[in-house]
């Protein structure tokens, strides 16, 4: 056999690797943004006073961010029933859309972000906006890997190739939506 | 999968981002009454229904094998656990052989920057 045979799947796992390592991914993950949100919640019962400190924050583009980032999962989802027919531009297509919808949600954050420096409202300013800051920080960051990540298994699934990592993206991706229904609740509902 | 198959899947996937979408705005709208204590009951409902949602129905976590919910689980007991070794050193104000003045003085710790202030006064005003 003159090609590479790449292995996908453990048997003693009962899964494909790739998924195995997602799933390790995204457990660990939990313990780092509980390790968030965990003490900020235990600060915020302490603090009644924070609830001013949270109405600075617009609440209507912390819903419209929701919904991009729900929408832009919807995306990851279709794009994974599509590598399930195998019809990779379809999959391509629609995990670009997706990778579009977070990097729209990137830009607002950061509009979000620059409106708080400019009125003084930074790390320093008080503890509440350490947690925001860091919180919604760390988020970014998963979301900007995601879209690069999103963005290369695109162009791979175009080609027909690796349709099975389009799952695992999904996975990834509809996790950070998940961290997001908890932030958006804690910092921007809960006042 | 058949194209009909496929089709009935797309749509439930469909049915599932308008419920997703609709439930924070059902947050939003408790926030709005005003009522601090509907929208704490409303948000942890809402949270709680959209990670359900989200997990079982596009993160497919009941198909995969047994262990992976439980790494989960392990994940949020770590959290837990993290939360109620803590919590009553940070929540509470005194305890055995031990006292926080200066949580019973919030005012102390939480002070805004006066952007007007000279460099180094903010710091001398926290001590």
């Amino acid at each position: 056999m003159s090609g590479q045979i790449i292995a996908t799947g453990r048997s003693a796992a009962g899964m494909p690797t790739g998924k195995l390592a997602v799933w390790m991914v995204i457990a660990s993950e939990i313990p780092i943004f509980g390790g968030i949100l965990a003490p900020y919640l235990m600060h915020r019962i302490g603090h009644p006073d924070w609830g001013q400190m949270a109405a600075s924050l617009n609440v209507w583009i912390g819903t419209f961010n929701t919904g991009l980032l729900v929408t832009s999962s919807l995306f990851a989802m279709l794009a994974h029933a599509a590598a399930e027919r195998g019809d990779g531009p379809l999959a391509a297509a629609r995990l670009r859309l997706a990778a579009y919808g977070g990097l729209v949600f990137l830009c607002i954050k950061a509009y979000e972000w620059y409106a708080k420096i400019s009125h003084d409202h930074v790390p320093q300013t008080g503890t509440f906006y350490g947690y925001y800051f860091s919180a919604t920080g760390l988020h970014g960051i998963h979301i900007l890997a995601g879209v690069a990540i999103l963005l290369a298994i695109a162009a791979q699934a175009e080609k027909g190739k690796n349709l099975q990592r389009v799952e695992l993206i999904g996975i990834y991706w509809h996790f950070v939506d998940v961290v997001w229904f908890f932030l958006f609740h804690i910092f921007y509902i809960i006042r | 999968m058949s194209t009909e198959a496929a089709t009935r899947e797309e749509r439930k996937y469909w049915r599932i981002w308008a419920i997703l979408i609709s439930l924070p705005l059902l947050s939003l709208a408790a926030q709005q009454t005003g009522m601090g204590w509907l929208a704490i009951l409303v948000s942890v409902v809402v949270m709680l229904t959209s990670t359900w949602f989200a997990v079982t129905t596009w993160m497919h976590v009941h198909l995969e094998p047994r262990f992976v919910p439980y790494l989960c689980l392990l994940g949020i007991a770590a959290m837990f656990l993290l939360f109620f070794m803590v919590a009553p050193d940070v929540m509470s104000h005194e305890g055995n052989n031990w006292q926080n003045r200066s949580a019973d003085t919030p005012a102390h710790i939480e002070r805004p920057v006066d952007p007007l202030a000279p460099p180094g006064a903010a710091a001398e005003t926290h001590h």
